[in-house]
């Protein structure tokens, strides 16, 4: 048999309701912060996970907002191209008045002069900005992309030079996944993809084919203007071949913006599940962990009462 | 034959050896309270007879000494689970304080800052503002919280590890006090048992040497002089007969981090030797490993975290050019692995103008191009730079860096709760063993009032047997 003796009663007592006490502190931090792992220790892996968690969710917030810089800036591309074929499509408009046999030479530079004021209009278009950059300059967006030298007053029409950089930026709408949010503008306006200086095959130079229209009408010159309707067909081509391009971008972001905003959802409810507290599971136990720790200490006052002294007379 | 005054003699020893009993079991009782206490108890046996031929009489109760109930190798459990448990409570707070430190959990801290940067990055990329002006200074701003928060998480761990530092030469000066004292009673109890056992004596040398047992790791053992030799791991004797050897802490020049940090000597008269490696228990052993090793892990943890940091934002960064046509670093480019995480600060271009952060591959405005790159670090896995890396490749486990702050957490986390249940299953164990110690040697109130009744009841009687022969000899005194 063993000996109880009055020390060791007491000592387990103390050891019994200090781990009691320590354990209803953690649960009570649980129910105070709503979180199952407050330090890494709680759960070394979990908080590890939650890091990631974390980390991940970051991330797909900080893509949900370079998708939608990108979308504002293609928004603003997409108007611009909009414009830009309005312009083409009343300058063939006035090519196929000017072409036909009733016009005289007056009536002819009455058009020539609306042409002008197109020409003037496609310009400020491909030197379109968006909350100051010029989008059609690729990376150099503080300076116009398309300068005129000369004007219409001096006979011919000015010459367009495109003085922007060919370069197309992208964004980042993921790990490793970049969508392209500009264009590149000697392509669009000049039909110049490779930089030669002249248009590729197919393509033109829309301020070029402005300006022969202006030229042919000025020169009451209806054969040349006749010409113009056809490259101005394929001026609307072009601007709608990149219209497409910019829808497929926009296109993407769109598709990326939903699938972030799923992935954020996921990624918050994943993060929930791996360290937030099970509110009910938690405080039931901390109405238990209470009631042990209580019946402890009811017990604890009593070890301290009867020794045989009490009995003696 | 006894004559009827050797009965008044056996009557009048009993008095005493009662009287005696009573006084142990005062003794006992007043000290139920005392720490180290060992219950004593009363040693009696039947004196030796008077031999006659008609028969042998006794002569009455001996007291033939007061012993101490105490078992010596549960002793020497609670002293070797005492040094085992003072390490773990050491360490298991050092851990505690680390996770405080690194805790990620509120959703501040070094991961949160590292995402701002690559956030910063981002927003660079998809600035609309030619040159990105605002852009560029959050970029900027984030890095300064970063750095900042590296500088705090390597500050707030260095004075985790000065102060074990600190405490060790608190220890080692606590212990040599110890080893004096121990000497010292080794003398007062081989003197005094000369006579008698000193109980009480050693009960106070026991609990000195649990006290020294809880600084350092020792073993014991009793010569047969009643002299207690001490020895500290390593097998070196800190305490013998009267005598007590020092241990000397003195600074460490060779120290990893820090020359003022101790080193500890074992001084045995002749000579000093560094004993520093060879102390894992106890106080002492315990802060000796939280400032060489715990401490001293998440430290390096944090730099290899912060070079290889500055070594993969460098590379791209250098890749690219700065609005203002400048090439160069992010950050200025650490040295070492050591200490990379107290001396990481943005290159001085940087700090100059934020234009010289490299968004582009041209000094264009709208060139994003660089900054695109810098971005994707975020999810770039790369071999981390470990301490002696540079100048050769980084031979760390491939990762992202933001998986790298998740690891090192979570490692800090697993050492922390692996060292708290070590510590509470020793915490159980040293409570059974003082349970068993009680057991044994404890003072049961219970039982000293029963002995005090029946040494009470003893006494009694044998004053009865007096005041009998007082009776008889009146009778006999009435016939003269």
């Amino acid at each position: 048999m063993t000996r109880i003796t009055t020390a060791m009663s007491l000592r387990t007592a103390i050891f019994n309701i200090n781990a009691q006490r320590e354990r209803l502190a953690t649960t009570e931090e649980q129910v105070a912060s709503g979180l199952r792992i407050n330090r890494p220790s709680d759960d070394p892996s979990g908080a590890a996970q939650a890091a990631r968690l974390r980390a991940e969710d970051a991330a797909v917030n900080q893509y949900q907002r370079n998708v939608d810089a990108g979308s504002a800036r293609l928004v603003t591309i997409e108007g611009a191209l909009d414009d830009s074929l309005d312009l083409i499509q009343r300058a063939r408009e006035l090519a196929v008045q000017g072409a036909t046999d009733t016009q005289d030479a007056a009536s002819r530079e009455i058009l020539a002069i609306e042409v002008e004021s197109l020409y003037e209009q496609l310009l400020s278009m491909a030197n379109q900005r968006h909350s100051g950059s010029y989008v059609f300059g690729g990376t150099r967006s503080s300076t116009p992309p398309f300068s005129s030298g000369g004007s219409f007053g001096s006979g011919t029409p000015p010459m367009v030079t495109f003085l922007g950089d060919s370069t197309e930026l992208d964004v980042s709408i993921g790990s490793g996944s970049r969508v392209t949010t500009t264009l590149d503008g000697r392509r669009v306006f000049m039909g110049d993809a490779d930089g030669d200086g002249s248009p590729e095959a197919g393509r033109a130079d829309v301020f070029q084919v402005l300006g022969d229209l202006w030229s042919g009408l000025m020169a009451d010159d209806r054969d040349a203007v006749a010409q113009s309707i056809d490259r101005l067909d394929a001026v609307e081509l072009q601007l709608e071949l990149e219209l497409t391009r910019v829808g497929a971008y926009s296109g993407r972001l769109e598709r990326a913006g939903a699938q972030l905003r799923d992935e954020d959802v996921d990624l918050t409810a994943r993060l929930s599940g791996v360290e937030d507290a099970d509110t009910v599971e938690v405080i039931s136990r901390l109405a238990e962990q209470q009631a042990t720790l209580e019946a402890s200490l009811r017990v604890a006052s009593r070890l301290l009462g009867p020794s045989l002294v009490d009995f003696l007379g | 034959m006894g004559g009827i005054f050797s009965i008044l003699g056996t009557a009048s020893r009993a008095l005493a050896v009662n009287q005696n009993g009573l006084a142990v079991v005062s003794h006992n009782t007043a000290n139920v309270n005392t720490p180290g206490y060992t219950r004593q108890r009363q040693v009696t046996a039947a004196g030796a007879p008077i031999q006659d031929p008609r028969g042998a009489i006794g002569t009455g109760v001996e007291q033939t000494s007061i012993d101490r109930v105490s078992d010596e190798l549960l002793f020497r459990q609670l002293v070797s689970e005492g040094s085992r448990g003072a390490a773990l409570d050491v360490e298991v707070g050092a851990l505690a304080h680390i996770e405080d430190v690194l805790n990620e959990q509120s959703g501040n801290g070094l991961a949160a800052d590292l995402s701002a940067l690559f956030d910063g990055f981002d927003d660079l990329t998809s600035a609309s503002v030619p040159g990105a002006p605002v852009e560029r200074e959050a970029v900027r701003g984030a890095a300064e919280t970063l750095i900042g928060t590296l500088h705090r998480i390597d500050e707030r761990l260095r004075t985790i590890q000065s102060d074990a530092d600190a405490a060790v030469v608190v220890a080692v000066d606590e212990i040599n006090a110890l080893a004096d004292r121990i000497a010292a009673l080794n003398l007062d109890i081989v003197r005094a048992e000369v006579t008698a056992p000193a109980n009480d004596l050693r009960d106070t040398r026991d609990q000195l040497v649990r006290e020294l047992s809880k600084k350092v790791g020792i073993t014991s053992f009793e010569q047969e002089t009643g002299s207690l030799t001490v020895m500290i791991s390593g097998g070196l004797t800190l305490v013998e007969n009267g005598s007590s050897r020092n241990l000397v802490a003195e600074a460490d020049p060779t120290h990893p981090f820090d020359p003022r940090f101790s080193r500890v000597l074992f001084d045995d008269g002749a000579g000093r030797r560094d004993v520093t490696a060879t102390l894992r228990e106890g106080e002492l052993g315990g802060q000796l490993r939280v400032r060489d090793e715990i401490v001293a892990d998440a430290i390096r943890d944090v730099d290899a975290i912060a070079f290889t940091l500055a070594d993969q934002i460098n590379v791209v960064h250098a890749a690219g050019i700065g609005l203002d046509g400048t090439v160069g670093n992010f950050f200025a480019s650490p040295a070492t692995v050591e200490d990379a995480a107290r001396d990481l600060a943005l290159d001085p271009s940087i700090t100059a103008s934020a234009d010289a952060i490299a968004a582009g591959t041209t000094f264009d405005p709208g060139d994003n191009r660089n900054a695109l790159a810098l971005a994707a670090l975020r999810d770039t896995s790369t071999p981390l730079f470990v301490p002696g890396d540079p100048p050769g490749p980084a031979t760390g486990p491939d990762r992202t860096l933001l998986d790298q702050i998740a690891v090192s957490t979570a490692r800090i986390g697993t050492e922390a709760r692996a060292a708290s249940g070590a510590q509470q299953a020793q915490h159980q164990l040293l409570n059974e063993l003082e349970n068993r110690r009680d057991a044994m040697s404890g003072v049961s109130l219970d039982e000293e009032m029963i002995d005090l009744i029946r040494l009470e009841a003893a006494y009694q009687a044998n004053a009865r047997v007096i005041s009998t022969v007082d009776g008889l000899l009146d009778n006999v005194l009435a016939l003269l």
